[in-house]
């Protein structure tokens, strides 16, 4: 089983997180667990494509499947890969979550799918390789893109993302200064004139010491 | 019924258009007549989208597999429970249910003012009309529920088909909260279109003074309410079903849920600024259309999927619709501001740094910093797709590293804006309100630190709920001794007295309680533990002080689903405390998919969150993931915590008995007995 156990099932952003997404449907139907209009042509029930042999096809893939892949337990994963891990994205494309911590919901195992635990045995093999925690990151996005990161890398565009949210504290707080100065500084507004005028005055004044001394 | 369904909507479409255009001829020409034949098209528009909802409703409880809604989200088998909830399952559905949920607060809003506040409601029938238009639009011609099923025949011709069962509910739908979760959010998400209508009707008709905020007041807090409870339910359904022992992970659709809710929660400080001292008008005004806003790119964000995938823009028709209408609403924003922005004139001014006024303007601005944050955060993927021509992923481990400060400086905000005074505070006030929840605070966070609690962020962050929680239990203390000395009440009966008079302020700090709570559920996550291991009958694991023994498993068939069920036994300290049953379900019709069940210990102290993760492929034996989380507990709790003091707070005020000094013993005499007893208004509270 490779890539197959992830794609499948209603995995997409932490699987049920867009539950309502176009992307389930699409993972349900390529699972040929939904079949909506467009698959009537071809239906679930159909005679050719029973159940039995499904099941059959799919168990056949897996056993060719497991032939070519060395079979680990998960224990063999060592904790310092798992560390690292955390730091890296699982690149199954299903589950949005880290390598370190992918937990595949939604789909039939719900443990490390097969690509985390693969990303996990190439960051022990580096690791065997004495390799620092960096140059493990950089090979693996040097792999798969930027796309493996976790959070952005503080360099280059990523650190975009960095600054910006103390860009706008700086900037919010600049402007709350500023409105205050401005503010504390600004005139009393000018009393209205006119014959009724110094009743009316009395009567907002007491309108804001009541509504200011209420609490 | 589909035919019914789908002409009930296309006629309610009709009646929108009719209150828009008529409204704006109401406007116009001020025929009385024309002002109400529009209100009872508005009216009507709400009518038929219930009819329409119930229409689809009646499909699913009717199994009529020819319906492709129907077909994708329903079986025979599925429980009455769920299809109900089945109508917000997919696309067509959760836009149509948005429409109606709208309709509930429209026809409330037309209802409640039809002989009230008659320069004004023309406007807002306008405005609601324009936005129930838009919804309408995508429920008739974009994603239409009512679509039925056609295969090819012989002949090749189309004709109807139907199937004779369906292909089942999202069985990560099948859990209870997402019965109430998504009705929860999508009344947060709709309600703010109330104070939304008022805002931009009251600035079109350049309404006098600050009625609108009067009057919008408890529709942002139902909406605001809906909104807090909508995003914990989810929050607690993503806990208890995904199984990967958290309850929130910064997923776009989260972060779409949370922005309006940040932009919400400042618009219902900042009224106070405009209701006390008539500043801030200006601000909120755009605070409230910004808050829509966001809750209309949060129902795109959700829909569309742009975040999640680059692919699903693509798949998605709705997309450019959205981005259309958020386009129309941002230039009307604009115009009508700009053209009635003279009416918006301040009138106070600001005396001290160190003011209510200036707690207020920080707390705006944290909320706002956190929304844009946020907001930035999510889209940055897409920027740096833009950008770079590299995506760029934004994962959990950034927001908590942003958010984290901004919360804490929010909460230290929730327990010190309060207590200062309104213009200017002393120090000497300040010494007197802060000297003992200071204290408090330290104490309590150096005997968390000596008892193995040790995390700077999370240390910060229960000290800061010391801190505010003790503030808040002075304010009760200091206001419930002066009536308790006034009216010899206990000390409790007194304390709910002071909260029933003036229940917005009183109940605004049951609010901040119970963000407390949540914060200091929050702050457990810094200590969360796990493990994880592949267990054969009677193997063992520990994880801090509980031991798993994996006692037997069995295979239990429901109606529904076939469920592989784990038995494990629950040890501390060698005595058996409780068994667990978490469980692996196999959903009718659904082939790979698979729902999880994890089985909670929950204490007051922390959760044992158990998950069978299904059969590792590999070797073929039962993998138990377990999880260790400290005060998760606190969080569900400080929810409960913040909806009753939303409730408190919608309560209108009671007046103060006023008991002549002197008559003490005559206390508990029954209301209404005028010799010993005079009725004063004490204060008119707030409203």
């Amino acid at each position: 089983m490779t890539k197959n156990n992830c794609s499948a099932g209603l995995s997409r952003g932490l699987g049920g997180r867009d539950v309502f997404g176009r992307e389930a449907r699409h993972a349900l139907l390529a699972s040929g667990a939904l079949a909506p209009e467009e698959t009537l042509f071809f239906p679930a029930h159909s005679p050719y494509f029973t159940r039995a042999k499904r099941v059959a096809f799919l168990m056949a893939f897996c056993t060719l499947a497991l032939l070519h892949l060395s079979v680990l337990p998960l224990s063999a994963q060592s904790p310092r890969a798992k560390q690292i891990g955390m730091h890296l994205k699982c690149m199954c494309r299903g589950c949005d979550m880290t390598a370190g911590n992918c937990a595949h919901p939604g789909g039939a195992f719900s443990g490390p799918c097969d690509t985390a635990k693969a990303e996990l045995r190439e960051v022990d093999e580096m690791l065997a390789k004495n390799m620092t925690e960096q140059q493990i990151i950089d090979a693996f996005v040097a792999k798969y893109g930027s796309i493996v990161y976790v959070e952005p890398p503080k360099k280059g565009f990523g650190l975009v993302a960095w600054i910006m949210p103390i860009f706008y504290v700086v900037v919010g707080l600049a402007v709350v200064v500023y409105v205050v100065r401005k503010w504390t500084h600004r005139p009393p507004p000018p009393p209205p004139v006119g014959p009724g005028a110094p009743n009316e005055t009395l009567d907002r004044a007491r309108a804001q010491v009541d509504r200011e001394t209420e609490d | 019924m589909d035919v019914f369904g789908s002409f009930s909507l296309l006629l309610a479409f009709v009646c929108a258009v009719y209150a828009f255009v008529g409204g704006i001829a109401a406007i116009r020409t001020r025929h009385p007549l024309l002002v109400k034949s529009a209100r009872q098209a508005g009216m009507a528009t709400c009518a038929l989208i219930f009819l329409a909802t119930f229409c689809v409703e009646y499909l699913f409880f009717t199994d009529n597999f020819s319906m492709a809604y129907v077909v994708s989200h329903s079986n025979r088998d599925l429980s009455t429970f769920y299809k109900i909830a089945a109508l917000w399952a997919g696309q067509e559905g959760s836009l149509l249910f948005w429409s109606t949920l709208l309709s509930i607060y429209v026809l409330s809003v037309l209802i409640a003012y039809r002989n009230k506040n008659g320069e004004l409601m023309p406007y807002v029938g306008v405005v609601l009309a324009g936005v129930q238009i838009f919804f309408l639009t995508l429920n008739n011609f974009v994603e239409n529920p009512f679509k039925t099923l056609a295969t090819v025949n012989a002949a090749g011709v189309l004709e109807p088909f139907t199937r004779l069962d369906g292909n089942g509910l999202n069985p990560l739908l099948q859990y209870p909260e997402m019965v109430i979760h998504p009705p929860n959010l999508y009344s947060g998400y709709t309600g703010f279109t109330i104070p939304f209508a008022f805002a931009l009707a009251a600035l079109l008709a350049r309404y006098p003074g600050e009625k609108w905020i009067h009057l919008t007041r408890k529709w942002t807090m139902v909406a605001w309410c809906f909104q807090s409870l909508g995003i914990l339910l989810g929050a607690h359904w993503a806990y208890a079903v995904l199984g990967w022992g958290g309850y929130w992970g910064w997923d776009p659709v989260e972060n779409a849920s949370l922005l309006p809710w940040l932009t919400g929660t400042a618009f219902l400080h900042s009224v106070m600024m405009q209701e006390k001292r008539g500043m801030m008008k200006v601000w909120n005004v755009w605070l409230v259309f910004c808050t829509f806003l966001l809750c209309i790119l949060g129902t795109f964000l959700t829909r569309s999927g742009v975040v999640s995938s680059v692919h699903a823009f693509a798949n998605s028709h709705i997309g450019p619709w959205f981005v259309g209408f958020i386009c129309i609403t941002i230039i009307v924003c604009f115009v009508s501001y700009f053209l009635n922005r003279d009416y918006l004139k301040s009138e106070n001014q600001l005396d001290s740094m160190i003011s209510r006024e200036s707690s207020f303007l920080f707390n705006n601005l944290l909320f706002l910093v956190a929304c844009i944050a946020v907001l930035s955060g999510t889209l940055f993927p897409v920027f740096s797709e833009w950008f770079t021509s590299n995506r760029i992923s934004v994962g959990a481990p950034f927001f908590n590293k942003v958010m984290i400060p901004i919360g804490l400086a929010l909460l230290f905000l929730t327990g010190v804006g309060p207590l200062l005074a309104w213009r200017k505070t002393s120090a000497d006030s300040l010494k007197r309100n802060f000297g003992w929840p200071l204290i408090v605070g330290l104490v309590g966070a150096f005997i968390l630190y000596v008892a193995g609690y040790r995390d700077p962020f999370s240390n910060l962050c229960l000290f800061l709920c010391i801190f505010v929680f003790w503030t808040i239990v002075e304010e009760f203390y200091r206001g419930a001794k002066v009536i308790a000395a006034r009216t010899g009440m206990s000390m409790m009966m007194a304390a709910h007295e002071l909260s029933m008079r003036n229940t917005r302020r009183y109940g605004g700090y049951v609010v901040h309680f119970g963000m407390v709570l949540v914060f200091v559920g929050m702050a457990g996550a810094a200590f969360n533990a796990d493990a994880q291991k592949a267990m054969n009958i009677g193997d063992s694991m520990k994880l801090g002080p509980y031991t798993l023994l994996l006692q037997s498993a069995d295979t239990k068939v429901e109606k529904n689903y076939t469920a592989q069920r784990m038995i494990v036994e629950v040890l501390k300290d060698n005595k058996q405390i409780m068994l667990l049953y978490p469980e692996k379900r196999q959903f009718q019709g659904t082939e790979q998919a698979a729902g999880t069940m994890v089985a909670i210990y929950s204490t007051l102290r922390e959760d044992l969150y158990v998950v069978y993760a299904g059969m590792d492929p590999e070797v073929n034996v039962p993998v138990i993931h377990a999880f260790l989380n400290p005060l998760v507990k606190w969080i569900w709790l400080g929810g409960v915590w913040v909806v009753m003091g939303t409730l408190l707070a919608l309560m209108p005020n009671r007046r103060a008995t006023l008991v002549i000094a002197g008559a003490t013993e005559a206390a508990p005499a029954p209301p209404g007995t005028p010799a010993l007893t005079s009725t004063t208004t004490l204060r008119e509270g707030h409203d």
